[in-house]
């Protein structure tokens, strides 16, 4: 079967792969088998990343996405922060569990000196110890939340993703994640929930995408490129630009080395791509527009 | 404006219409018929010529009786995503949230807007146009959209919204200044180059500011440089709560009314605009 290619419809939010692979925990789930001693990517230095944000201002991004692994195990994750937020609105996607007084003190002095808005995603996948422990590893509960806190105090609005297993997202499990952050003295909870890719370890610990799993030319035609990632974004790494965040460890997600030789079609050849098209672009903070039906 | 600005304003003058001095802005009307009433009253005396941003519906009481007011004046309107939802007679705002809760509220006050408007007037909302395009006396290209040139219910959100991605608009679109609404909070951004773009916020509800009062704008060509202001705009908010109450509206849309504060459709909020209100 030939996959349909999405366009490309200009480039709204550069992602970029700031700390490589490279991670303090080791989640089941991870869908790009991030994780300590994960040197499959090196991340970017912060020379790298200013001359990213120039491409990327000379072709009018609306916003900077920065991942991981881990970004904050970027000895200049802070400093990275507010290179960008003189220019751009960014995301940092965090496990929260290395929000030191220190970053997020340096954080919020970025964010005073912008009008753009910083997000701080942290990832907590359940809302009790023992249920987010057993994916996210031992501790990790415990510290995500001292970090979201931190942020608190700080003056931030951190948004706490959880990957769903459900189909569906669940009013009471929504519930649930804002009646704990907010006896974490979080006033404003802001909670998302985002479907399980399988592909990196969760590939290992489910049985991965069938030859089903796929984005058809006429599915592409229903709802339109909008609803995939990829039609306005990309992710720049150490080793090239990528297609998006999710297929980094594909080499056929690989579009060149620069941003430039990236704006062409994607040909939706992955089984990830009919996840992305059924929950709708779903990496964004919010989807800025969303396509009528 | 530079060599290439000129070339496409040269094509596309024809069928733009001509505006000078100040012209009101305004937009999200949200069926408050009370404070469309109190801009018809308030704007004549600074603009010469007005124009509606679209979403007439949603949130508020009444729906037919903004139609009417806006028909009466005969204000020219850009179709909002509302607007094109009851016109089309779809089954959703297409509002553009990714919240189920605030989904939940937005089928609310879709569903009741419309059941409660006219088959006469879904079929006027149907045939509003997607913008209005207007040249000014020097020459400026202006844009008039919903949420913005490239899709009717995209946010343009003051804290999303980085100069080049911005540039990157007003060069597609070939306009020099672009005003919208959409999100109802209004602000303003002057590029380095000089052009303009404006989110002239909603007259239906209140800017998430604790203020009870809502703002339009007026851009004001008079001068040697356009520049925009925006206008507060008071109205009977009292009496507008008691009606929605009277018509069984939810009670957070009512206390927003009240308390200028949003309570619902927080998530769609960037953090910057989100951390200025009381939700």
């Amino acid at each position: 079967m030939n996959a349909p290619n999405c366009p490309f419809l200009g480039l709204d939010s550069l992602w970029i792969q700031v700390a490589g692979l490279s991670c303090n925990l080791r989640c089941a789930h991870c869908f790009n088998a991030s994780g300590p001693g994960n040197r499959g990517l090196p991340s970017l230095s912060r020379e790298e990343v200013r001359s990213l944000l120039g491409e990327a201002e000379a072709v009018g991004v609306r916003d900077v996405v920065f991942t991981g692994g881990e970004p904050f195990l970027h000895s200049e994750m802070g400093e990275i922060a507010g290179d960008t937020l003189r220019r751009f609105p960014a995301t940092i996607l965090t496990n929260g569990t290395l929000l030191t007084d220190r970053i997020v003190e340096r954080l919020a002095a970025a964010a005073r000196g912008s009008i753009y808005s910083l997000e701080v995603r942290i990832s907590l996948d359940a809302p009790s110890e023992e249920a987010n422990d057993r994916i996210r590893g031992k501790g990790s509960f415990e510290r995500a939340l001292e970090g979201a806190a931190r942020l608190e105090e700080a003056g931030f609005l951190p948004i706490v993703t959880a990957v769903t297993f459900r189909e569906e997202s669940d009013p009471a499990a929504l519930e649930e994640f804002e009646r704990l952050l907010r006896s974490r003295g979080i006033r404003k909870p802001r909670v998302k929930f985002l479907p399980v890719f399988r592909v990196g370890r969760e590939e290992e610990r489910s049985e991965g995408y069938g030859e089903e799993d796929r984005v058809t030319a006429e599915m592409l035609e229903i709802l339109g490129p909008e609803q995939l990632l990829c039609s306005t974004a990309r992710v720049a790494t150490s080793r090239g630009i990528w297609v998006c965040p999710i297929l980094v460890n594909e080499t056929g997600g690989r579009m060149g080395d620069t941003l430039e030789e990236s704006f062409r079609p994607f040909p939706l050849a992955y089984g990830a791509c009919s996840t992305c098209y059924r929950h709708g672009a779903v990496c964004a903070n919010a989807a800025t527009a969303v396509r009528e039906e | 404006m530079g060599t290439d600005a000129r070339q496409h304003r040269d094509r596309s003058i024809s069928g733009e219409r001509e505006v000078s001095g100040r012209v009101a802005l305004f937009g999200g009307v949200y069926n408050n018929y009370l404070a469309l009433a109190a801009l018809l009253e308030d704007a004549p005396s600074r603009a010469s010529e007005l124009f509606c941003l679209g979403d007439v519906g949603a949130f508020g009481p009444h729906p037919d009786r903004s139609v009417e007011i806006l028909k009466e004046a005969g204000v020219p309107i850009v179709q909002g995503n509302y607007d094109r939802s009851v016109g089309l007679r779809r089954g959703d705002c297409a509002c553009g949230y990714t919240d189920p809760r605030d989904n939940h509220f937005a089928a609310l006050s879709y569903a009741y807007t419309f059941r409660n408007t006219s088959e006469r007037n879904k079929d006027f909302l149907a045939t509003l146009p997607d913008e209005i395009r207007l040249l000014g006396p020097k020459g400026e290209r202006i844009l008039l959209c919903h949420g913005s040139p490239r899709r009717q219910n995209e946010f343009l959100w003051e804290s999303l919204s980085p100069d080049p991605f911005l540039a990157r608009l007003l060069d597609d679109a070939r306009c020099d200044i672009l005003a919208v609404t959409h999100t109802g909070i209004p602000w303003k951004r002057r590029l380095p180059d000089g052009r303009l773009v404006v989110n002239v916020g909603a007259i239906g509800r209140p800017a998430n500011d604790g203020q009870t009062h809502v703002w339009y704008a007026v851009l004001d060509l008079s001068g040697e440089a356009f520049g925009v202001a925006f206008i507060p705009l008071r109205y009977d908010h009292e009496r507008l709560a008691d009606e929605m109450r009277a018509e069984r509206i939810v009670e957070p849309f009512v206390k927003t009314v009240e308390s200028g504060w949003w309570t619902t459709c927080l998530e769609i909020l960037p953090a910057r605009e989100r951390a200025r209100g009381m939700y």
